[in-house]
């Protein structure tokens, strides 16, 4: 079993790359603003955000350059899958 | 990356992105198609025709967005928002799927997009877009001309008072004023609005059909409507459909943009009234 949260939408994106004989990138390198991945990958990626992970795009303080690297996608994942903090209402 | 409504205070930066992502018209063009546009939906009450997107204090592109009520061949009237002239600026292309779905926020309405690119199709379908039509059918009216009437007639609507409904009759009148041709075609005491708009294929002048009831009473009246067109110098009539039409001499184009819709086509029936069609001249074909 994979380590990452978000080890669906990382297959994706290194099969993407594969296909287009690109190296893999480190945790932190740009994935769309290098030009690495187009914009049709970045859908990929949103679409899975919002379907798997119900990540709310519309919301106007989801910040798009968390999907920028592996490690940001990663962050974005585990935090959405964290438990919410439980607390009795006053 | 953050967006914000297009409103008349917006209309310079607005057209300056347009013209940079569209330079097939000139920036004075999408000004006047800009000025079409808020008159357009301030009729409605509403005060934008669309978003721009912005990063780090910059705009960084822009897409226009303006509904519409189409009640004229459906069975519960609905709002259909029109996306179209969709650009950002190099280097932020891939933050365009999200831009769409900011855009795409209300349930209750059919999202369209008349006029995708190759790669707007594909991004579409990924986001709720489905192909609705397969090209466009195109009928050279000298050869349809020629086809015999059938007892139908095609009547200017300012011949045809009192022959439509009041809804009907109010909408040709309104793309009148938007440079439309309204028409009414007559048969068997039955009448159907019909609405055509000038176009042009390689400089070649011609007309598209923005509504009809189906595309059958198209090629049933296709000897009037050829006539009409060929009398006002126009060689041709085109309309989107999901396969060719069976009209002789026509020929079905596949290359152009499919219609794409986030609802099921309830009928047969073409309705692009106050689309990108009547506010945004087309891109010359070559």
């Amino acid at each position: 079993m994979s380590e990452f949260a978000s080890a669906r939408i990382r297959r994706m994106i290194l099969d993407t790359l594969a296909e287009r004989r690109i190296p893999a990138p480190g945790e932190h390198d740009g994935l769309f603003t290098s030009g690495l991945l187009d914009s049709l990958a970045a859908t990929e990626v949103l679409v899975a955000l919002e379907t798997e992970h119900g990540i709310d795009l519309t919301d106007a303080d989801f910040d798009i350059s968390a999907i920028d690297t592996l490690d940001g996608i990663e962050r974005l994942v585990s935090a959405r899958a964290m438990p919410i903090a439980s607390g009795s209402a006053a | 990356m953050k967006l914000r409504p297009v409103r008349r205070a917006d209309i310079e930066a607005a057209a300056t992105l347009l013209a940079e992502g569209f330079p097939v018209h000139a920036r004075d063009t999408w000004l006047e198609s800009l000025r079409r546009l808020f008159a357009h939906v301030e009729a409605r009450n509403e005060d934008a025709v669309g978003y721009i997107a912005s990063a780090g204090g910059a705009d960084i592109g822009i897409g226009l967005a303006f509904a519409c009520r189409r009640s004229a061949f459906t069975a519960e009237p609905h709002d259909v928002v029109n996306l179209a002239a969709f650009y950002l600026r190099p280097g932020h292309e891939w933050l365009t799927p999200l831009f769409l779905r900011r855009m795409m926020t209300r349930p209750d309405v059919e999202y369209l997009d008349i006029t995708a690119s190759d790669s707007m199709r594909a991004l579409n379908r990924r986001i709720g877009f489905a192909d609705r039509t397969a090209g466009s059918v195109v009928v050279p009216t000298p050869l349809a001309a020629l086809t015999p009437a059938a007892g139908i007639r095609l009547l200017p609507l300012e011949k045809a008072a009192g022959l439509l409904s009041p809804e009907h009759h109010a909408l040709l009148e309104a793309h009148g004023h938007l440079d439309a041709m309204p028409l009414v075609i007559s048969r068997t005491g039955r009448h159907e609005p019909l609405i055509l708009v000038g176009v042009r294929r390689k400089r070649v002048p011609g007309a598209r059909v923005i509504l009809a009831r189906d595309r059958a009473l198209l090629a049933t009246a296709i000897g009037p409507i050829a006539r009409y067109l060929l009398r006002r110098g126009l060689m041709f009539l085109e309309f989107d459909s999901p396969a060719p039409a069976p009209i002789t001499g026509s020929l079905f184009v596949t290359r152009a943009a499919p219609v794409q819709s986030t609802w099921m086509a309830e009928n047969d029936a073409i309705d692009h009234t106050f689309s990108e069609l009547m506010f945004i001249p087309p891109p010359r074909r070559r």
